[in-house]
C-alpha cells in the first residue's frame, strides 16, 4: 500500500517533541510555591486588581481551604499544592503586534503554528505564556462589527469592566468545587469576548495557552458573552513541555449564550503528560440559544473535564461531541453535564473513548431534567474502545429526571477492534499497526468532522502518533 | 441502622445522590421488643431437594446491598431456610409469607446450594400489609458447575410495609442463574443483587420490574462482576413511577481483567405517569479487559403519544391503552413466573395499581 506508506511518512514527521521544547525559564516575577493569603494578596497586587477582585480572591481562598478534594474520580494524590507556583509572569508586557513579542516566546508559538493559523483561518488570536497573555489581536473588520476580544486583565479595568464584574464567576461560582475556588483565588490571564447582538463572527477566534515553567499552575479565565442572535466559534488550544514534576491547569471558561445566539467552543487539549488538568467549563443558554462543545482530550497525566450546559431558556439546545484518547500513564476522566431548566430544551451528548498501553479513559456524564422542563429531550451516546487488556475504560453516566413530559435516551457500548476487520485490511496489504490506526481513525471520524479542517488534521495526527507502536 | 447501602461500585458527583442509598431507605430500627415472631416456612420439597438445618455460607460474596447490610439481614432474620439440590427438581419450591397485624415482620434468610449439574426453581412471594411492616430478605445462591437456578421474587405488599431484598450469587463453570424480581408494593423498597461470574461460561439473567407510587422510595443496585471467560449477563428492568415516587436504579456490568469474551447487556425502560415523580438511573460499564462486549441503554419518559393515539383509534380507552403498554414492558419478567395463578395475581395487581392511578 504505497499510498498509506506515504501518509505514514507524513505522520512520522509530526513529532510530539514540538510540544516538549522547553524554553529557559525567564520569568519577570513569580510567587513562592504553595497557597497562602499572602500569595493571593501578592498576585492581586501584581495584577493591579480592583478592590472587588482582591476581596473576591480572598473569599475564594477561604472557600478553597474549607472544601474537600473530590471523593470520586481519578486520584489527585500526586498533586501537592505546596509545590505549585500559582503565578509566573513572563518577561514581557502584553503585545498587540507579533513582531514585538520577545524572540524566545515568539519562537515557541511559531513552532506551534499559531501565527500562521491567525493569518490563514482566524478572526483573532490570544496567546498566553505561563500566567499572562503575551499577545492579543483581532482582525480590524471583526473589531469594526463591535466584537471585543481582549485579555481579561484589560477587560477588568477597561470599558467593559462593569460587564466583567457582572458575569465573572457567576456561571461557575467558587463554591462549585475545590478547584473552582482555587481558580477564583489565583486566576490570571485568559480572554474576554463580547459579541454584540446579531453579529455573526464568520471565522473563529482562538486562544492558545502555553505553560513553560516547571511545577507551575495555569489558571486562565475565559469569559465569553454572546448577545442575542449572534454567533461565535471559539477555539482553545493548550500545550506544555513535559517535566518530571506535576504541573496544574485549573482554568475556567464561562460562556453566556444570549437569546437565539449560538456558540461553538472547540478544544484540542494536548497538555504534557505530567499535567493535572482540572478545568471547569460552563455555559448558560438563554431562550432559543445553542451551545456546541467540541472537545478532544489527548494530553495530561490526569484530567477531569466535563463541560456543563445550563439550558435556562425555553428551547435552548446543547450538543457535546468529544473524544478522549488515553495512553500510558494517563488517567483521563471526561464527559459532559447538562441541566434542563426550561421547557422544550434539547441536549445531545456523543463521545468516543479510547484507551491503550495501560491508560485509563473514563466517560462520565450527568443529565438533569428539572420539573419545569416539560417537552425536553436528551440523548447520550458513548462508545469506548479498548486496545489492550492493560488499559481501562469505565462508563459512568447518571440521569436525574424530575419531569414526566420528557424523552430521555441513553446508550453506551464498549468493545475492541474487530479481528475480522484487521484481518481484512491486512489481507489488502496493510501492516497490523496501520490497520489498527485506520480503524481507530474511523472510530474518531464523527468527532473529527465537527472540527475545523486544520484541527481535524491535528487530531488525526495525534491519533496516528498515539497509535505508533501499538502492536506488541 | 446506619450502613452504606447499595453503593455504586464507582462513585460519581455527590449532588446527584446516586452513590449510595439515601437515609430514607436505611435499614429499619429493631423494635424494642425485638422482631415479631413469624410463622415458619415449610414449603413442599420436590425430589432431589433437601432442607438441611444449617449451611456453610460463611465467607460468601456480598450482595448488591453490600456486606454490611447482608450481615445485618442474616443476623436479624426471623425466618431461616436452607435448600440443597442435587438433581433436577421437577417442581418449584415456593415460599409464601404474608404480613398482617399479628405477623408484621418477615425477615428471611435463604441459602440455595445447587450441586454440580443440578436444577432448581425457587419462588419467594410476600403479600399483605401491616403498620410498621417489614419484609427483609437475604438470599444467597451457590450454583456449582453446570447448575441452573431460577429465583423468582414477587413482592405484592401494601403501602404501609417497607421492603429490603438482597441477593448474592456465586457461580461455577457453565452455571446459569436466572433472577426475576417483581417489586410492586411497599413505601420503601431497597434491593441489590450481585453475582460473581468468576468461572468460565457462566450466565446471569435478571428481569426486574417495579411500580412506585405516592411518596414511595425505591432504591436498586444490581451488579454483575465478570472475571471468568465467556461469561454472559443480561440485566433488564422496566418500571412505572406515579405520584411523587422517587427511584434510583444502579446497574453495573464490571468486566475485570481476564474476562475475555465476556458479554454484558443491561437496559432500563421507565414510564413516568406523574410530573412529580423522580427517576434516577446510573447504568455503569466498568472495563479492564479488551476482549469484551458491553452495552447499556436507558429510556425514560411518558408513553409514546403516537402509539397511544393509534391504540385509541383502534377502540381502546386511554386506560386500556396504557395498561396494554405497561403489560408489554412487564411481560418479560411476569412470563417467567412458573405458576399460572401467581402470574395472574401479579397482572391483576399491576392492573389495579394502574387503575388506581388513572382513576385519580
Amino acid at each position: 500500500m504505497r499510498a498509506f506508506e506515504t501518509e505514514k511518512t507524513e505522520v512520522a514527521e509530526i513529532d510530539r517533541s514540538v510540544y516538549d521544547i522547553k524554553d529557559k525559564v525567564n520569568a519577570a516575577f513569580e510567587v513562592n510555591s504553595g497557597l497562602t493569603a499572602e500569595i493571593v494578596e501578592q498576585i492581586s497586587k501584581e495584577k493591579h486588581d480592583p478592590d472587588w477582585m482582591r476581596e473576591f480572591r480572598l473569599k475564594a481562598l477561604d472557600i478553597y481551604n474549607k472544601a474537600s478534594i473530590p471523593n470520586w474520580g481519578p486520584s489527585l494524590e500526586g498533586l501537592d499544592m505546596r509545590n505549585i507556583v500559582t503565578y509566573v509572569r513572563p518577561n514581557t508586557e502584553m503585545r498587540g503586534k507579533w513582531s514585538e513579542v520577545p524572540d524566545d516566546i515568539k519562537n515557541t508559538f511559531e513552532r506551534l503554528g499559531i501565527p500562521q493559523a491567525e493569518r490563514s483561518s482566524l478572526a483573532g488570536v490570544g496567546a498566553q505564556y505561563d500566567s499572562e497573555v503575551v499577545y492579543h489581536n483581532v482582525k480590524e473588520e471583526v473589531a469594526a462589527q463591535g466584537v471585543v476580544y481582549t485579555d481579561m486583565e484589560s477587560a477588568l479595568t477597561g470599558p467593559y469592566a462593569d460587564m466583567v464584574k457582572e458575569h465573572f464567576m457567576k456561571c461557575v461560582p467558587p463554591t462549585d468545587h475545590k478547584f473552582a475556588a482555587l481558580h477564583g483565588a489565583v486566576w490570571s490571564g485568559g480572554s474576554f469576548v463580547y459579541v454584540p447582538a446579531g453579529v455573526h463572527v464568520d471565522i473563529p477566534l482562538q486562544s492558545y495557552f502555553r505553560l513553560n515553567a516547571p511545577g507551575a499552575g495555569q489558571f486562565e479565565h475565559t469569559l465569553i458573552i454572546v448577545d442575542k442572535g449572534a454567533y461565535l466559534h471559539f477555539i482553545e488550544g493548550c500545550s506544555a513541555p513535559k517535566y518530571n514534576v506535576a504541573n496544574l491547569h485549573a482554568g475556567c471558561v464561562e460562556i453566556f449564550v444570549g437569546e437565539g445566539a449560538r456558540v461553538r467552543y472547540s478544544t484540542i487539549e494536548n497538555w504534557s503528560k505530567n499535567m493535572y488538568n482540572l478545568n471547569t467549563k460552563r455555559a448558560r443558554v438563554e431562550k432559543g440559544g445553542t451551545i456546541e462543545w467540541v472537545s478532544g482530550s489527548f494530553g495530561s497525566h490526569t484530567g477531569c473535564l466535563y463541560p456543563m450546559s445550563v439550558l435556562q431558556g425555553e428551547g435552548a439546545r446543547m450538543e457535546f461531541t468529544g473524544i478522549t484518547f488515553a495512553g500510558a500513564g494517563q488517567d483521563l476522566d471526561t464527559g459532559a453535564k447538562v441541566v434542563h431548566a426550561a421547557p422544550n430544551t434539547t441536549s445531545h451528548i456523543s463521545t468516543k473513548s479510547i484507551a491503550r498501553d495501560g491508560g485509563v479513559s473514563n466517560f462520565r456524564s450527568s443529565v438533569v431534567v428539572l420539573p419545569n422542563a416539560r417537552g425536553s429531550k436528551s440523548s447520550v451516546s458513548c462508545e469506548s474502545l479498548m486496545l489492550d487488556d492493560r488499559s481501562r475504560s469505565d462508563t459512568i453516566p447518571a440521569m436525574d429526571i424530575r419531569c414526566d413530559a420528557v424523552d430521555v435516551g441513553h446508550e453506551a457500548k464498549i468493545g475492541r477492534i474487530s479481528e475480522e476487520a484487521i484481518f481484512y485490511l491486512m489481507s489488502r496489504g496493510m501492516t497490523e499497526e496501520d490497520a489498527r490506526a485506520l480503524i481507530v481513525g474511523g472510530f474518531a471520524e464523527p468527532i473529527a468532522k465537527e472540527l475545523p479542517l486544520e484541527y481535524a488534521v491535528e487530531m488525526n495526527n495525534l491519533i496516528h502518533l498515539e497509535m505508533k507502536g501499538s502492536i506488541g | 441502622m446506619t450502613t452504606t447501602m447499595n453503593r455504586l461500585p464507582v462513585s460519581t458527583w455527590n449532588p446527584l445522590g446516586v452513590n449510595y442509598a439515601s437515609a430514607s431507605a436505611a435499614l429499619p430500627a429493631v423494635p424494642a421488643a425485638g422482631w415479631a415472631k413469624a410463622e415458619a416456612l415449610s414449603p413442599a420439597l420436590p425430589a432431589g431437594v433437601t432442607a438441611p438445618a444449617a449451611a456453610d455460607f460463611g465467607s460468601f460474596a456480598a450482595s448488591g446491598m453490600g456486606a454490611e447490610t447482608d450481615a445485618w439481614l442474616a443476623a436479624n432474620a426471623n425466618l431461616v431456610n436452607h435448600l440443597a439440590v442435587t438433581g433436577t427438581a421437577d417442581a418449584p419450591v415456593v415460599f409464601e409469607t404474608a404480613l398482617d397485624a399479628d405477623h408484621p415482620h418477615a425477615l428471611t434468610y435463604l441459602t440455595i446450594d445447587a450441586a454440580a449439574g443440578s436444577s432448581l426453581t425457587v419462588v419467594q412471594v410476600v403479600r399483605g400489609d401491616a403498620e410498621g411492616g417489614v419484609s427483609a430478605n437475604l438470599t444467597r445462591i451457590r450454583a456449582a458447575e453446570g447448575a441452573h437456578v431460577v429465583l423468582v421474587q414477587v413482592q405484592l405488599l401494601g403501602n404501609r410495609a417497607r421492603r429490603w431484598n438482597a441477593v448474592a450469587i456465586e457461580q461455577g463453570t457453565s452455571a446459569r442463574v436466572e433472577q426475576v424480581r417483581i417489586e410492586l408494593g411497599g413505601s420503601v423498597v431497597a434491593c441489590g443483587a450481585r453475582t460473581l461470574l468468576n468461572h468460565n461460561k457462566c450466565e446471569y439473567d435478571l428481569d426486574a420490574v417495579y411500580f412506585g407510587h405516592s411518596n414511595d422510595v425505591l432504591d436498586f443496585n444490581d451488579v454483575s462482576v465478570h472475571t471468568g471467560r465467556d461469561t454472559l449477563c443480561e440485566m433488564h428492568t422496566a418500571g412505572v413511577l406515579t405520584g411523587s415516587a422517587d427511584k434510583i436504579l444502579r446497574g453495573t456490568v464490571d468486566f475485570q481483567r481476564g474476562a475475555k469474551r465476556g458479554v454484558g447487556h443491561e437496559s432500563e425502560d421507565v414510564l413516568l405517569f406523574s410530573p412529580s415523580a423522580r427517576n434516577r438511573t446510573a447504568p455503569l460499564i466498568l472495563c479492564g479487559e479488551e476482549e469484551v462486549e458491553g452495552q447499556h441503554a436507558a429510556s425514560v419518559g411518558r408513553l409514546d403519544e403516537s402509539k397511544l393515539y393509534y391504540l385509541r383509534s383502534r377502540g381502546l380507552s386511554e386506560a386500556q391503552a396504557r395498561r396494554l403498554m405497561v403489560d408489554a414492558r412487564f411481560a418479560p419478567a411476569i412470563d417467567k413466573i412458573p405458576l399460572d395463578s401467581l402470574q395472574d395475581e401479579v397482572r391483576e395487581n399491576v392492573a389495579r395499581r394502574l387503575n388506581d392511578e388513572l382513576d385519580g
